[in-house]
């Protein structure tokens, strides 16, 4: 403890002498939300994690900042070799920091790590599907399924490669080791991670020499600390702070608003009463008002626009109050009471497009009981096993960007969130699940989604965007996957 | 005196025990820590995996003696959210929040008897008007305002201080002011008014009469009779600081400390942290009771052993 | 030498003192002139909130706000010594040459500090003496006012004392520099009758031994007739008769004098005999103006209504138009 302090005493006189020289020409410092909880790439569904060893770490599969699913270690795109078997070439010539040579092997060594079950890694959860990694050659490796898996090379982009050598005698938690642009400096716990260039970097070495990573939860205090010029870089500034701020940019990111439809319940199993709710919202006024039009209305269905499946062919839902108060008449509702489920303090402006929503819908008639419950109630509203609410709100992310996420969530009858008993879309859902051609798969989830906006089962609010704070001589462009990637920033000065 | 404060150290032994108690049925009578730790996507079969790997499929009692046989070891179990050892997490963050507190109330303290004594002297005066109107200025000053109101002046605007986190001396200033102030204003507003009794009492004439410097008067008489009352407060404050204040200001300043740990983990639903970091203030809490018992002994010798 | 001849130790010439206070400002002190002479024992009687106490404060400097000086002086030995405007030259001689020992033994001392601390922090001060010398001289000092095991006692706390031995203790303090005068208000009112005799005999034997002079403060009449050579009868913030002890219990000018003998319990009178002032002493917030007693007094004429000058006794003067004539009825004086 006595020595902490000194310590920190000690190095103030140095931090201030390094602060007034001027900042290092190449680095910069990104605030992120929260500090890594390990910095073992394979373990956490940790956010802050991510946002350091993305950098550091690569994938077997990658993407442009738009969305578009390109190989990244493997040379090419897969190739499915059989129902449940997918064979990656690899990228030939590529070592990890520490020397170790990236290789079938390590491709094997990471897929077994990752889904040894003494490990109980979180990241499972994207991964669920792989049952095993075989080499073939020095180069290729065929990653096998517990049956046919078409998300299968999106899935690869989940999964870390690890050098096998480190991983068995060295320290991952606290030394990550990958093939990225950046290497790994060291890590003060409670104050920050530094990474610098991999001037061996495959792909080229990037042009920002160094980066420091702070961990500020309070947004408040990440907007300071950018205004102050400690931050170059931070997460989830708020929209009504874009104008405060030296520069910003905005991403349509993963995350989707929609509230789920009791399609069972009493109320809203009728037809009418759920298309009246989807009539009743003025969504465009909501993402002008709320978002300050950072949030894209979403056309008719709750999937992202960058997914494989999203049906660009659908109309969003129009604003007809008229419409919807009728409907509601019609249905003989009026006066009745809509329970109107959710949660606060999760997501962005969760609680305002509830109460938003809410106050469309009370003009249409119906009377509206709004419930914000206490997080893990809410989830248990959400999942659990009691009866399903009237309405429900969620903010539904998209990591693996294919149709299957939301499909499965909201509406399959084996998932977690349906409210409906609809057994003919749980068999159209299932089968797009394993689907093998892709037209195919594509065609069926536009169906669906055609058939889904007509059934009311869902009320699609906005897709959000990401806005990031960023100092004047940043030059970046943000990335749908949220994803912050050091080697597509630079600075100028 | 040893066999007092054996004593002392049993009966807080179990007033540490009832509140872990406490917590340890309030964790897990609400707020379900699977669903909260699981991604949202999690499938019944993991969520149940889950459960078990933790423990908390077992019957709520037998969850209970596991918990207390492992507390005497200090063995908290695994942190669910950073997966290292609860005490671990909690060595780790605790330094930090006693250096920002100490740092914090020792600087407040000295303040504190510094300008409540100056108030004192004159109450009524326009010193005590001045002091007590800030104190009470600083009473009604919610700390999450004054932080942000601090970075704005002294970070973004002056660019004299940084803003958040820990590493330099000069990242500890605004935090700790900004937990100093309610500590400070209340510990004036204490020592004005005690201070004011005890120089209004007949010993403090007698001490003036028998031609003792005013100094002395105030600080060898005077002051040492508002020890008591004061340090009651100050204890009282250190408690409350550590265990409330710091949340918002380590959240604030993104100071890695034991109230930053503690909301973060109330968020993610680490049941074990939660745990850990109550045990942990509940030690604290008896520790500074213990300690201010001892020390009102010294100082009062009217307070007698029993 | 007569006293009489000897300058004055203490002169306070046409002292006025006052307190703010919420009901409005208090009058505490409206003139009051007096002089003690070295070795000499003044008695200071009056009723409870005629100004004793506050004129033993103002000696001591020890009037603080809201209290004031607004006029006159203090002297000590023919130098200004407390005066208006809270102008003080009283450092090196409170606590040395000018001592007091206070009405309540319970409350005078520091709960938190030893006795032997309490006695040795004025040695140390006012006779630079070392701790050790201190130590040894505490113990002297503490067996001088009749304290047994003074040794042990030094290290006791004021708790651990019973109330006539603390006032043993304040009077050790007050006698630590051997000072000239000593200020007694009311030393004894606090403790039972005993106890009073014992710490009134040992007054009396400090002032033989060592010469002190004393104002001796308090309501019981017998005992400022036993000690005191000189008497001054204070009534609402003014001396309003002073004189021989002798004479002004023989001859008694001043009508509230008259009264205050006359409602004391003596040998010589029975109790239904004994006289009852009627009314109250007045507000000093806004006293009368003229005679301050006038409207108590039986002999009030219209000449009360201006202020009384100084009317000589045979052995004082007396603030008083009537001086001399007998007030109250039934009494042969
Ligand atoms: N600190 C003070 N604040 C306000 N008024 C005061 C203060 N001290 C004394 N007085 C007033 O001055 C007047 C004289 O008080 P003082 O204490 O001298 O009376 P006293 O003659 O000593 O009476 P007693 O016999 O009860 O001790 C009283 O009316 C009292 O109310
Ligand atoms: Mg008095």
């Amino acid at each position: 403890m006595i020595r902490k302090c000194l310590n920190a005493l000690g190095t103030t006189a140095l931090a201030l002498a390094v602060g007034t020289a001027g900042a290092w020409a190449q680095s910069i410092t990104i605030a992120i939300g929260s500090e890594p909880s390990t910095l073992d790439p394979q373990l956490r569904d940790d956010g802050g994690e991510r946002q350091v060893n993305d950098n550091i770490y690569e994938t077997l599969m990658a993407r442009k900042a738009d969305g578009a699913l390109i190989p990244g270690l493997a040379a090419a795109a897969p190739e499915r070799v059989s129902e449940s078997a997918w064979e990656f070439v690899l990228r030939e010539g590529i070592e990890f920091h520490n020397g170790e040579p990236f290789n079938a092997d390590a491709v094997v060594a990471s897929v077994e790590r990752i889904i040894d079950p003494t490990n109980k890694s979180e990241q499972l959860a994207y991964l669920g599907t792989i049952v095993s990694a075989e080499k073939v050659d020095e180069t290729t490796v065929r990653i096998l399924t517990d049956g046919p898996d078409p998300i299968l090379p999106s899935r690869m982009y989940w999964m870390k490669m690890i050098p096998p050598q480190h991983a068995q005698s060295g320290n991952l938690d606290e030394q990550p080791v990958g093939t990225g642009p950046y290497k790994f400096v060291d890590w003060q716990h409670g104050s920050e991670i530094r990474i610098e260039a991999n001037e061996g970097y495959w792909g080229g070495a990037p042009e920002i020499d160094e980066v420091t990573y702070r961990f500020v939860t309070e947004s408040g205090t990440r907007l300071s600390g950018l205004m102050s010029g400690e931050f170059d870089v931070i997460t989830n500034l708020l929209p009504e702070y874009t104008s405060a701020v030296p520069k910003f940019a905005a991403v349509e990111g993963l995350e989707t608003s929609v509230f789920i439809l009791g399609a069972d319940n009493a109320l809203t199993s009728d037809p009418k009463v759920r298309e009246a709710l989807n009539l009743a919202i003025d969504r465009e006024s909501m993402a002008k008002n709320l978002f300050g039009g950072y949030a894209t209305v979403a056309k008719g269905q709750p999937v992202n626009p960058k997914a494989f499946g999203y049906n660009p062919d659908l109309q969003p839902y129009p604003y007809d109050p008229e419409r919807a108060k009728a409907l509601i008449a019609e249905a003989g509702a009026t006066g009745k009471t809509l329970r109107v489920n959710g949660e606060s303090g999760r997501w962005l402006k969760d609680r305002e497009q509830i109460e938003a929503v809410a106050g469309y819908w009370a003009e249409t008639g119906l009377e509206v009981d709004i419930v914000i419950e206490e997080f893990s109630q809410y989830l248990d509203s959400l999942m659990g096993d009691g009866p399903r609410p009237d309405s429900i709100f969620l903010a539904n992310s998209n990591e693996l960007l294919d149709a299957d996420r939301e499909s499965t969530f909201l509406l399959h009858m084996n998932g977690p969130a349906y409210s409906n008993s609809d057994t003919g879309l749980t068999e159209k859902l299932s089968k797009a699940r394993t689907m093998i051609d892709e037209q195919e798969r594509q065609a069926l989830y536009h169906e669906v989604y055609e058939y889904v906006r007509g059934q009311n089962y869902l009320v699609p609010l906005f897709h959000l965007q990401d806005i990031y704070g960023l100092s004047e001589r940043m030059e970046w462009t943000p990335r749908v996957d949220a994803k912050l990637l050091v080697s597509e920033m630079s600075v100028t000065e | 005196m040893g066999s007092y404060i054996l004593g002392r150290l049993a009966q807080s032994g179990l007033v540490v025990l009832g509140v872990t108690t406490v917590v340890f049925i309030v964790t897990r009578v609400f707020g379900d820590p699977v669903s909260l730790m699981l991604p949202l996507s999690a499938t019944a079969e993991q969520k149940a995996a889950f459960a078990h790997q933790i423990g908390l499929d077992q019957p709520l009692l037998a969850q209970f003696f596991a918990f207390a046989g492992d507390l005497v070891t200090l063995d908290f179990g695994e942190s669910l959210w950073q997966r290292r050892p609860v005490i671990e997490v909690i060595a780790d963050c605790l330094p930090n929040s006693l250096l920002l507190v100490s740092v914090a109330l020792a600087a407040a303290t000295l303040m504190a008897v510094l300008l409540g004594a100056i108030a004192a002297l004159r109450p009524g005066g326009v010193i005590d008007k001045a002091i007590s109107g800030i104190a009470l200025l600083g009473l009604s000053m919610p700390q999450f305002w004054v932080g942000l109101l601090l970075i704005l002046v002294m970070s973004v605007y002056l660019k004299l201080l940084p803003s958040s986190g820990m590493g330099s001396a000069a990242h500890l200033v605004l935090p700790a002011i900004t937990l100093a102030l309610t500590p400070l204003a209340r510990q004036t507003m204490l020592l004005r008014s005690s201070m004011i009794d005890e120089l209004n009492k007949q010993y403090v004439r007698t001490a003036r009469a028998k031609g003792m410097p005013f100094a002395r008067v105030l600080i060898v008489h005077a002051l040492r009779n508002t020890w008591i009352p004061f340090l009651t407060l100050a204890g009282w404050e250190f408690i409350l600081t550590l265990a409330g204040y710091s949340v918002v200001v380590e959240t604030v300043f993104a100071w890695p400390g034991l109230g930053l740990t503690a909301i973060q983990a109330i968020q993610r639903g680490d049941l074990f942290l939660v745990q850990g970091v109550v045990f942990t203030i509940a030690v604290l809490i008896v520790t500074v009771n213990i300690v201010l018992d001892i020390l009102f002994r010294a100082i009062d010798p009217r307070i007698g052993l029993n | 030498m007569n006293r009489r001849d000897t300058p004055p130790l203490l002169q306070i010439k046409d002292l006025k003192v006052q307190f703010a206070t919420r009901a409005g400002i208090v009058q505490a002190l409206r003139g009051v002139s007096l002089a003690v002479r070295p070795g000499e024992t003044l008695g200071l009687v009056g009723e409870s909130g005629s100004g004793k106490s506050v004129t033993s404060q103002a000696i001591m400097g020890l009037i603080s706000p809201p209290g004031e000086i607004i006029e006159g002086q203090i002297e000590w030995r023919g130098q200004p010594l407390v005066g208006a405007q809270h102008t003080a030259h009283g450092a090196g001689i409170w606590g040395k040459e000018i001592s007091t020992v206070f009405q309540d033994p319970m409350t005078s001392l520091n709960p938190l500090m030893t006795v032997g601390a309490q006695i040795g922090e004025v040695l140390t001060h006012h006779l630079k003496m070392t701790r050790a010398q201190a130590r040894r001289r505490s113990a002297e000092l503490l067996a001088a006012v009749g304290i047994s095991a003074p040794e042990r006692r030094l290290d006791e706390y004021p708790h651990e004392l019973s109330g006539g031995m603390r006032q043993r203790v304040m009077i050790a303090i007050a006698i630590a520099c051997e000072p000239a005068l000593l200020i007694a208000d009311e030393p004894t009112t606090a403790l039972d009758v005993t106890i009073q005799a014992q710490i009134l005999e040992l007054l009396v034997r400090l002032q033989k031994e060592l010469g002190l002079a004393i104002i001796f403060i308090t309501h019981d009449l017998g005992v400022v007739a036993g000690l005191c050579h000189r008497t001054s009868v204070m009534y609402a913030g003014q001396i309003v008769e002073t004189g021989e002890s002798d004479f002004i219990f023989e001859h008694p000018a001043h009508p509230y004098t008259q009264g205050l003998l006359g409602s004391t319990l003596r040998l010589d009178v029975s109790e239904d005999e004994l006289l009852y002032i009627d009314g109250l002493p007045p507000s000093l917030i806004s006293p009368p103006d003229g005679c301050s007693f006038r409207p108590r007094c039986p002999l009030a004429s219209d000449i009360c209504r201006k202020a009384p000058t100084h009317a000589m006794t045979g052995g004082g003067t007396a603030a008083c138009w009537h001086a001399k004539t007998p007030a109250w009825d039934g009494m042969d004086r």
